[in-house]
């Protein structure tokens, strides 16, 4: 015992503080008697009288309020009662009062170390006071259900024994409120109310008021209306196991209803694409095919006043033969594939008459690529050379024709050549196409003239036409435009070519 | 008889664990013992 006003431990003997010398024999009454009602709880706790354990400890801090062993003992009763947040105040309270050895300590440790035993409770207690506020508002048969499933799993907790009963009472199920009490009662033998629902209860049924014929049925009703299955709020495994369930139930549903559905609608995405695309190759086709008639019947109409190099008192000159039209050609990936076959194969000759009459233009830019490599790889492997001798040969034998078409096919292949374009105009004047011959010659003439090549081409031009000079190009020639053979579609849409 | 309202109002809410640490603070508790000292002084106070 400390004393009241200094702490200073106490002499049971005396009647005053040592240290302090205050009169401590009143204060020595109080704590006494705060220890009678300790005592007097200790011996209802022990014969399982919980609640009249309960108001003696009550009573017993309200003498002395430092009395650890009743504040633990209190803590004690009311976990015994279901109450397990008041048993942690009491406990924390005596704790504070005296850390030293308490086993309040021990307690709290206790519970805090089993946090899922915790949780349970705590989810227990909220669940009566959902109840509680349920019968209060009206809603007794949700309140019913709460609390049947609160004392299936928390069988102390007495409170809500008694209310579940009252309600049942209420029900008049007596039956089951009577059930309800007794397991009340077992759990804490000094419970009050318990006892006086319970004297109320038989009073009424001796008196018959209470139970009546429909009782049973309500019974039966009861049993069949709310499952008796309750689930334990840690059955933490179970959960998991649902929302697995669940997931793979969606996985399957997307991989069974919905992939199908978006893999339908691409495909049919991509073939109104196709059906599109091809609807735009035909139109494009049918463009092609009548701008080339249309070519064709321009080139026929024009006459000789288009051609810049010509005087028109040149006299009447013969109409210059037409290549002939290249209708096998078409712009295709299929037709530059033969061109690689046939080089690869030998056939050059073969694939140059068909490659070199193609205008680029209207080529796609994957066949222009093509029709480059094919170039490329006709000069890598000769051909140059072979058409030379063909053309040569040609000229030879006085096929000025052959010769003319090889002669404008080499100019191309190598327009940075001056004597192709000269030997074309040759070519072209043995057949007495003078106007072409004479375009041959002016070309050469205009494109090279301090060559000898381009001085005997003016040298000829005069002689073909019988004028005094060769007429100028009007401005500056950009050398890009022959030196460079890629570029050589430029030179013809600016001075004139072959195919003109 | 019981009455069922009123014996419902009996009935109180029952202290959540989450809610252990406010209580504690609000507790304000005065036993005999301060009873006793609060008359002593106030005896002492008059004399």
């Amino acid at each position: 015992m400390y004393c009241y006003r200094c702490n200073g431990a106490l002499d049971l003997k005396k009647d005053s503080c040592s240290r302090c010398g205050a009169d401590v024999r009143r204060f020595k009454k109080i704590v006494y008697a705060s220890n009678r009602r300790y005592n007097d709880a200790l011996t209802k706790a022990n014969a399982r009288n919980l609640t009249g354990a309960r108001e003696d400890l009550l009573a017993s801090l309200h003498l002395y309020k430092k009395n650890i062993p009743a504040r633990n003992l209190l803590g004690l009763v009311y976990y015994a009662l279901g109450e397990p947040a008041e048993a942690m105040k009491q406990w924390s309270i005596s704790r504070d009062i005296s850390s030293g050895s308490n086993a309040a300590e021990r307690f709290i440790n206790s519970m805090q170390k089993n946090m899922r035993e915790l949780n349970s409770e705590n989810n227990g207690i909220q669940m009566f006071n959902q109840a509680l506020l349920n019968a209060r508002n009206g809603a007794r048969d949700m309140a019913i259900i709460q609390l049947k499933k609160v004392v299936s799993v928390h069988t102390n907790m007495t409170k809500a024994y008694n209310l579940l009963a009252l309600l049942y009472i209420e029900a008049g199920k007596t039956d089951q409120a009577e059930k309800m009490l007794l397991r009340c009662l077992e759990v804490d033998r000094g419970n009050d109310t318990a006892v006086r629902y319970l004297k109320a209860l038989r009073e009424a049924e001796i008196q018959g008021k209470t139970r009546n014929a429909g009782s049973v049925g309500d019974e039966e009703r009861d049993s069949l209306i709310i499952p008796v299955r309750f689930r334990d709020y840690g059955s933490y495994l179970s959960n998991a196991l649902y929302i697995l369930l669940g997931l793979i139930l969606g996985i399957l549903i997307a991989w069974f209803v919905i992939v199908p559905g978006r893999v339908e609608q691409r495909l049919g995405k991509a073939e109104a694409e196709k059906l599109s695309y091809e609807a735009e190759i035909s139109d494009l086709q049918q463009r092609l095919a009548s701008a080339e008639v249309t070519t064709a019947e321009a080139e026929t109409t024009s006459g000789e006043e288009d051609d810049p190099t010509v005087k028109p008192d040149d006299g009447p000159i013969e109409r210059m033969p037409d290549y002939p039209v290249n209708t096998r050609w078409v712009p295709n990936q299929n037709d530059v594939e033969q061109g690689v076959v046939d080089v690869n194969a030998g056939r050059y000759a073969e694939t140059v008459n068909e490659i070199f009459r193609v205008d680029q233009s209207n080529l796609s830019p994957t066949n222009q690529m093509h029709y480059l490599n094919i170039i490329s790889l006709l000069f890598s492997e000769g051909v140059y050379q072979r058409m030379q001798a063909i053309a040569y040969n040609y000229f030879a034998t006085a096929d000025y024709e052959g010769a003319a078409l090889y002669y404008d096919a080499l100019s191309r292949l190598h327009p940075e050549g001056p004597e192709f374009r000269s030997k074309a105009g040759q070519a072209y004047e043995a057949t007495d196409d003078k106007r072409t011959a004479a375009n041959r010659y002016w070309q050469t003439a205009v494109l090279f003239p301090e060559t000898a090549t381009g001085r005997d081409a003016i040298y000829r031009y005069v002689m073909l036409t019988g004028n005094s000079d060769v007429p100028q190009y009007e401005g500056e020639i950009p050398l890009e435009y022959y030196r460079q053979p890629l570029s050589y579609s430029d030179i013809v849409s600016k001075i004139g070519g072959p195919d003109d | 008889m019981i009455d069922f309202e009123e014996e419902l109002k009996k009935f109180k809410p029952s202290l959540e664990i989450d809610r252990t640490e406010d209580a504690v603070l609000e507790q304000e508790e005065n036993d005999m013992v301060d009873l006793m000292i609060e008359l002593m002084s106030e005896y002492r106070t008059n004399q």
